[in-house]
């Protein structure tokens, strides 16, 4: 079993969270959906099941943690996004969120099949250190988390802009006050919309900061450095304290938005943290975390 | 988004700080930090946590202290630093004074003033924070609590205590006994403790076999791996193969197993089919070819026969069982050592065609480490170092670092980094609790309301 095999299971995994997304985007009543949100939730961590077993396969074919390569960590990802997507559907219910992580890990499912960047059974002495899977698999959760927040934060903005623009139409029409305006209104994001928001956030936000300690304790322990203001290490700050401000600033908001956009704007800096650095000039040849 | 007189005031005060930075980077350069060893560290250290606590105490008094770690100094520091980070990610950090950049302090960001001063009001902001959270402690909030006190502690004791490290390079060779190690600049420092290399190991990775591409220099992406353990393909269409015990006619694997030696494992690389006949791990080389050679200069050297896949390919791949009483010459276009280079040796690659070439290259570390005595006032005691296995001697650390690249394992010096972090005690406590408190976050950080 190789990574000859991936394409097998990638394919079983993805028609699961396909069929999951399905099922889930089909139940009608959303208030009394307990029962009927069973089988998608059933389908989805099916997916997730298959996927895993073949990192597990993959995981004992390497002797070694499939986490050095880019390609690898792509696994991870597809797999959490999943995951987050699933919890996410199962406490909230969100009908929406099943296909949009289901797109989003199947986009990273075919990266992977298109550009493999699979290629080594060789580990590098500074990989084998007891903080590597921890470190790498926190890292992955919290950016899937990122990922699922950033998508609410795109969805809550569209909703903002078109709750506003029903206003701004019901008030031009002079019927402001009638029963189909405040309707509409109500189609704006709720209180409890932006606490799922801050939720995913302050969760994600948690594993980044495990994975950021994580990472120090381990350079201690390789190099004698906990910080050295490595090119990744700088854009990991960067992303950290962008959030940071994301949970600090968005209670004292007036117009969501703002916090929406920051919501964005950091998981462009965790683009760049993830893999940007790999194309950036400015990291070139200085950073040991380029691969 | 930030309007208010209170957002006003905040960035205002930030703004002058950059100022102040700029001012400062202008008048005096970067910063060196040599000016806060011990004992100005601590002492700074210490007289600036007491005017934080005072300040926190006579808030009070005088409400406008307040103004240090309200909402609006919190989010406009946080914005000031981001904004900092941003440009310290995309600024080459090379260090060249000679751009406007440069003469920021851009290029050399940890050590500009314009990055020092506000990060300083930012450790500021959050160690009033965390001041504050300790005095009226609300066990509900503990991860908040822990956050801002390890930032802060990290902060602070990255800022005060950045004098009092020191990173020193020492080389060892075998039986020498060394106590003077080089800093970054080359200057000579004289260690506390003396260190004498025993012996360096190195486990390395099997050697790959990869078609080159004469006419651009290329690698293939595909390779074929001489593993020691038979039959254990990994990926891209690797395969490997056993390595045959010259004293007998058998292969033996990687532990006391042995196989018959008629079983190779062939591979492909893009068109090539490739079957490695013979594999010795550590070999020399002779008028006839390969001999094993359990000595420096040593090379792994592969026997390998090459075909291209268009000529008769399921009469060459498979194993080498498969071609007893049928060998299908035809099929076979090349057949010849193949080895990598060394101190001693030439590099033997394989010519398939006019513009390819079978290339083994060098094998990887797997594991490398140093045993060495270290002896500090009169005492000695002997420990193994290796990476992510650093020794420790009194206040400083040894880590494995390096080794003579040309020789490989079989390398006469060992290239060791000495670090003395005296600060990393609280650091390492800081750490911990931030760790707690994002465990924290992850928890319970759903249940907030």
């Amino acid at each position: 079993m190789s990574w000859n095999s991936f394409i097998v299971f990638a394919i079983g995994a993805v028609l699961f969270w396909i069929a999951g997304a399905l099922v889930s985007i089909f139940i009608k009543k959303r208030d009394s959906v307990d029962r009927q949100a069973l089988p998608a939730l059933i389908l989805t961590c099916i997916g997730s099941l298959v996927f895993f077993a073949f990192i597990i396969v993959l995981w004992r074919s390497l002797n070694r943690p499939p986490l050095r390569t880019m390609g690898e960590t792509r696994l991870w990802y597809s797999l959490f996004l999943s995951l987050v997507g699933a919890a996410v559907y199962a406490k909230w219910r969100y009908r929406w969120i099943l296909p949009f992580s289901a797109v989003m890990s199947t986009v990273f499912v075919c990266i992977n099949i298109f550009k493999p960047e699979i290629h080594s059974e060789a580990l590098m002495p500074a990989l084998q250190s007891v903080w590597f899977v921890p470190h790498v698999i926190v890292y992955m959760f919290a950016y899937s988390l990122m990922g699922a927040a950033t998508l609410f934060a795109v969805f809550l903005w569209w909703k903002t802009s078109r709750s506003k623009s029903s206003r701004a139409e019901s008030a031009s029409s002079g019927a402001a006050s009638d029963v189909s305006s405040v309707a509409r209104v109500e189609t704006g994001v709720t209180s409890e919309d932006l606490r799922i928001c801050d939720t995913l956030v302050r969760i994600g936000w948690g594993f980044l900061t495990m994975g950021i300690v994580m990472g120090a304790l381990w350079a201690k322990q390789a190099w004698g450095d906990y910080w050295a203001w490595d090119p990744k290490e700088t854009w990991a700050a960067a992303t950290w304290i962008s959030y940071l401000l994301y949970l600090h600033l968005r209670p004292h908001l007036k117009d969501n938005r703002y916090a929406f956009a920051l919501l964005i704007f950091s998981f462009i800096l965790l683009q760049m943290c993830w893999w940007g650095i790999n194309y950036l000039p400015a990291a070139q040849g200085f950073s040991v975390h380029t691969y | 988004m930030f309007r208010g007189w209170g957002y006003k005031r905040a960035f205002g005060r930030c703004a002058l700080l950059l100022a102040a930075g700029v001012a400062l980077q202008t008048f005096s350069g970067s910063i060196d930090p040599s000016f806060l060893r011990y004992p100005w560290g601590v002492i700074v250290a210490l007289v600036y946590v007491y005017l934080l606590l005072a300040v926190h105490l006579l808030g009070d008094k005088w409400p406008k202290l307040r103004r240090l770690s309200d909402t609006y100094a919190s989010l406009s520091s946080l914005t000031m630093i981001l904004v900092l980070l941003l440009v310290f990610g995309l600024v080459r950090q090379d260090g060249r004074p000679d751009s406007f950049l440069g003469f920021l302090g851009f290029t050399r960001m940890s050590r500009s003033w314009v990055f020092a001063v506000p990060l300083l009001y930012f450790t500021t902001v959050v160690t009033l924070t965390a001041i504050d959270e300790i005095h009226h402690f609300n066990k509900h909030r503990f991860g908040t609590v822990f956050a801002h006190i390890g930032l802060s502690v990290i902060l602070i004791s990255g800022t005060f205590g950045c004098g009092d490290f020191k990173r020193v390079t020492l080389t060892a060779p075998v039986g020498i006994p060394r106590h003077t190690a080089l800093t970054d600049s080359g200057a000579p420092f004289a260690l506390p403790f003396e260190v004498t290399l025993k012996r360096f190991e190195m486990d390395e990775y099997p050697p790959k076999l990869f078609v080159y591409d004469i006419r651009d220099g290329s690698f293939s992406d595909e390779y074929v791996s001489c593993s020691a353990e038979p039959n254990s393909s990994v990926s891209d269409g690797q395969r490997s193969v056993p390595v045959r015990n010259h004293s007998s006619d058998s292969i033996h694997t990687s532990g006391s197993e042995t196989v018959p030696a008629a079983i190779t494992v062939s591979g492909a690389i893009g068109e090539w089919s490739v079957v490695i006949k013979d594999y010795i791990a550590s070999a020399g080389k002779d008028s006839l070819g390969y001999v094993p050679l359990d000595h420096f200069g040593a090379v792994p050297a592969a026997f390998v026969s090459v075909a291209h896949s268009s000529l008769s390919s399921s009469s060459f791949t498979g194993t080498e069982a498969d071609h007893i009483g049928k060998p299908a010459l035809e099929s076979i276009m090349v057949e010849d050592w193949v080895s990598c280079r060394s101190s001693l040796f030439g590099e033997c690659v394989l010519k398939l065609d006019d513009y390819h070439v079978l290339r083994m290259s060098k094998p990887e570390p797997k594991r490398f480490a140093s045993e060495v005595v270290l002896e500090r006032s009169g005492q000695s005691k002997t420990v193994s170092i290796e990476v992510n296995h650093p020794a420790k001697v009194g206040a400083w650390r040894i880590y494995q670092s390096g080794y003579d690249t040309e020789k490989g394992k079989w390398s006469s010096y060992s290239v060791l980094e000495c670090v003395r972090d005296p600060w990393f005690g609280a650091v390492r406590i800081a750490l911990w609790l931030l760790l707690l408190s994002g465990a924290g976050l992850v928890c319970f950080g759903g249940k907030k309301k």
